[in-house]
């Protein structure tokens, strides 16, 4: 009989994650899953050498084969890299070695890519126990009803996220304009009233804002490849000025709504994240936070900003 | 045999998936922009009229807000051994030995017109239009002054500034100008001098919400 646990299956995932030095990524040579030549040399090797410390590469095979899957693998030394490559086999028939283990990870072009969510189970223990178990990734975004609330100083709304893998985020929302004219931009905006109280035909105010975005209650995949930077849970609230916990929105609306590949928007910022491991299952969080700040032309009143978090799973 | 402890898998929804796939939640975040007013005395000039024998003060004030105002006006001037709740201009008599006569008053009629220009919008009263993006309202004849000191000073009359225009909404810079004109004449039995006269601008926040 065979029992396993999911506190223990987690354990390892985070374990692997921590063990691991040099990183990997597959090639798309011979029309497999992966990336082109030049995106593993410019995006991968090269992104990696001057973001993260990475020093050698090598290419190499998971199975033998002549037109076996390549992968491009990376190392910190060279000496990182001839005690792979020595472990691995270089067989007669083979164009590159033979390394039956790999660890798939790191950042292609500075964004984080498909890889880093495969689960460590499939790929460490199915061969050695010759059992492939496959346990689809969940995934459920939800408002947090509770979390919303204002004060003086900024307003704040937040989001639960329940996966049971590594997801990407990105933002986007629509407000009206001065005119009425749906943009794709979240502002605070509301309908101009007249001196009786009623609405004016295509005339809004708005009002200039600034944002600001914390996950928590999760793991996020840059702390564990990067140790050195003390937090990557927020974006634009002043933390690298005021501490961890601050609370000071300084991101423009148009950055917000970047998708995750732009390395200015929140979801490059943060990264990828997975809701923490633990025995109640709570889902992680991303808080938003923004301010406002208007004179005499904008009308008082309630002002309305519509957001929507997109969140993606990329099962592998 | 193959037993799998792991809840997860039970409660794997419609969302449990290989490859990519998303999910999307959108909040409404709201805020509250308070409302702000400031007032200032924009000009004030005097114009003697020497023929009928009397004088016209015109003051005019910048009025800033976000939404919406209410105006009204006070003011109080002495009659015998009191004093009555509306501004005239008055002054106190003199004997043939220049003393103050105690209780006793010399008044000029007084007045009153007002004016506001460039608002966005008036709870009630008539808007008149000076271009097709600049109209003007008058209480009590505008310049012409023929609003009572009495009606200028009771807000809770409908015939008053406050009872006449109700709400006034800022224009979209979020200001308008309003312009008081009193206007005193004196009579055969006015005594010479100075007379004076104090009025009080009140100007009191009308929100209008959003439903």
């Amino acid at each position: 009989m065979l029992i396993v646990k999911k506190t223990t299956l987690i354990l390892l995932s985070i374990l692997s994650f921590n063990a691991w030095s040099f990183i990997c990524q597959p090639a798309d040579t011979y029309g497999y899953e992966g990336y082109s030549a030049d995106t593993l040399y410019n995006g991968y090797f090269r992104y990696n050498v001057t973001s993260n410390n990475y020093q050698s590469y090598s290419i190499v095979q998971q199975e033998a084969g002549a037109v076996a899957q390549e992968f491009w693998c990376l190392y910190q030394s060279e000496s990182e890299k001839t005690n792979h490559i020595t472990s691995c086999e270089q067989l007669a028939t083979d164009p590159r070695p033979v390394c039956r283990s790999l660890n798939i990870g790191g950042f292609v072009d500075g964004v984080t890519n498909i890889t880093p969510y495969a689960d460590p189970l499939i790929i460490g223990g199915c061969s050695d126990e010759n059992l492939c178990l496959s346990i689809p990734q969940t995934l459920s975004v939800s408002v947090d009803e509770t979390e919303l609330y204002t004060d003086s100083g900024h307003v704040a709304g937040a989001f639960l996220i329940s996966s049971n893998g590594w997801v990407d985020f990105s933002f986007s929302g629509t407000s009206l304009d001065a005119t009425g004219f749906e943009v794709n931009t979240p502002y605070f905006y509301k309908p101009d009233l007249d001196a009786q109280g009623n609405p004016i035909a295509d005339r809004y105010d708005t009002l200039d804002a600034t944002l600001g975005v914390r996950v928590s209650n999760a793991e996020l995949l840059k702390q564990i490849i990067d140790t050195s930077t003390p937090s990557y849970d927020s974006w634009k609230l002043n933390s690298d000025v005021y501490g961890i916990e601050a609370v000071q929105p300084v991101g423009t609306t148009e950055d917000f709504i970047l998708p995750f590949s732009d390395s200015k928007s929140p979801g490059y910022a943060i990264g990828a994240f997975s809701p923490l491991a633990n025995f109640n299952e709570e889902p992680a969080q991303i808080r938003v936070y923004a301010r406002a700040a208007g004179g005499y032309a904008q009308q008082s009143g309630i002002y309305n900003m519509n957001i929507v978090l997109s969140v993606t799973a990329h099962e592998q | 045999m193959f037993n799998i402890k792991f809840k997860y898998l039970l409660s794997v929804g419609a969302l449990a998936s290989f490859g990519s796939f998303a999910d999307t939640a959108g909040i409404v975040l709201k805020f509250d922009h308070p409302q702000v007013m400031s007032v200032s005395l924009s000009s004030s000039s005097d114009y003697l009229n020497t023929y009928q024998s009397g004088v016209k003060n015109t003051s005019t004030w910048r009025i800033k807000s976000n939404n919406g105002v209410n105006i009204g006006f006070s003011g109080a001037s002495p009659e015998g051994n009191g004093i009555v709740d509306f501004p005239r201009f008055y002054k106190q008599e003199v004997n043939a030995r220049s003393e103050l006569i105690p209780s006793q008053y010399s008044y000029l009629e007084t007045t009153f017109g007002v004016t506001i220009i460039n608002y966005d919008s008036i709870e009630r009263g008539v808007t008149r239009e000076v271009t097709s993006d600049l109209w003007y309202s008058i209480w009590g004849g505008g310049l012409f002054t023929t609003g009572t000191p009495e009606l200028l000073a009771d807000a809770s009359n409908t015939l008053s500034p406050n009872g006449y225009w109700g709400t006034i909404m800022p224009n979209d810079q979020g200001e308008f100008l309003m312009s008081l004109y009193a206007e005193g004449v004196a009579s055969a039995n006015s005594q010479s001098g100075n007379y004076t006269m104090s009025v009080i601008l009140k100007l009191t926040a009308d929100e209008q919400i959003n439903p």
